[in-house]
């Protein structure tokens, strides 16, 4: 756990730009979705009730792709979308206090826009891992059957790109992009949006990307 | 043996592209800048490949991250590591889980 802590930390201060998230999260066999963080010297646990993540099984459908949102708290001009991205903001902002050396919490859903970032991985088998833990001295057979087993997880990176509006003070580190400058950056990548520019919903949004950046 | 795999490809992956930030911010202190555009021009195009110039001039005071495309390469490395040691990697993720949980029940 602490390999996984230093690694978030490391991501979150000298990777990314301020502003951005990068965490972990992972779900059981009963389909939970939740984060470790550290509290003092013990991990804890806190469970996400809400999320994309949720729909691993039909986003992901090869885990060994990187998937992309761009622009991902950009409901469209209809607003139809604006209450699920809030609560997606939300709770990463919650992910974002658990994080170790992370300023997404201060930043401002309207005054900025982050690019996501989605890195899936599972097992292959309930067995396989059943059978890796049994040869483990670290737990025990007991725990093993009562099902408690983590088999998924996402590594998620949402990454501050700039302001919304350019003639707004620039972002630190950013450019003050419009929403249509960072429209025309990111044609190139051909997403699957619908004609009015609005994602096709939280779960849809993300694409994987084009081959030739892979 | 398996988790001294993993972690030192994941805590190198981060060291890497920290050192190769730290080498960035070098890049755009004050005094470096001093050195003359040509040379710092060269530098940069031999340390980043020349792609990355426009970005790093615009961002010579403030660059504190990778560029995108070295976390991009960061970002293919890391999921290059996770899908290879999954099932390592979720066992322990299992262990712990469980480890935690066990606490909160005894609390």
């Amino acid at each position: 756990m602490e390999t996984i802590n230093n690694i978030e930390a490391c991501i979150n201060a000298n990777l990314i730009e301020k502003g951005s998230l990068g965490k972990f999260i992972f779900r059981d066999n009963a389909n939970q979705w939740f984060i470790f963080y550290k509290k003092g010297n013990v991990f804890e646990i806190e469970y996400l009730k809400y999320g994309f993540w949720r729909h691993f099984k039909t986003i992901f459908t090869d885990r060994r792709q990187i998937y992309e949102a761009q622009d991902i708290f950009y409901g469209g001009t209809s607003g139809k979308f604006d209450d699920t991205l809030l609560k997606l903001f939300d709770i990463l902002q919650r992910i974002g206090r658990r994080t170790p050396k992370n300023e997404f919490r201060f930043f401002n859903k309207a005054e900025y826009m982050w690019d996501l970032y989605a890195l899936p991985f599972s097992i292959d088998s309930l067995r396989e891992l059943q059978s890796t833990l049994l040869n483990s001295t670290e737990i025990s057979d007991d725990q093993i059957n009562k099902g408690a087993l983590v088999t998924h997880g996402i590594f998620i990176s949402v990454n501050c790109v700039g302001r919304v509006n350019p003639q707004s003070n620039a972002h630190p580190n950013g450019d003050g992009l419009s929403r249509r400058e960072v429209r025309s950056r990111l044609s190139s990548f051909e997403l699957a949006r619908r004609e009015d520019g609005s994602p096709l919903a939280v779960e849809k949004v993300l694409v994987k990307l084009p081959s030739r950046i892979m | 043996m398996e988790i001294h795999i993993f972690r030192s490809a994941t805590e190198n992956l981060v060291e890497v592209c920290a050192d190769q930030t730290t080498k960035i911010i070098e890049l755009n202190k004050p005094k470096q800048r001093k050195v003359g555009k040509k040379l710092l021009t060269a530098k940069v195009n031999k340390d980043l490949g020349g792609g990355q110039l426009e970005g790093l001039k615009r961002n010579t005071k403030d660059i504190l991250a990778l560029p995108h495309e070295e976390y991009m390469e960061f970002l293919r490395d890391l999921r290059d590591i996770l899908n290879y040691h999954k099932d390592y990697f979720l066992s322990k993720v299992t262990i712990y889980f469980n480890r935690v949980t066990q606490q909160d029940i005894e609390k």
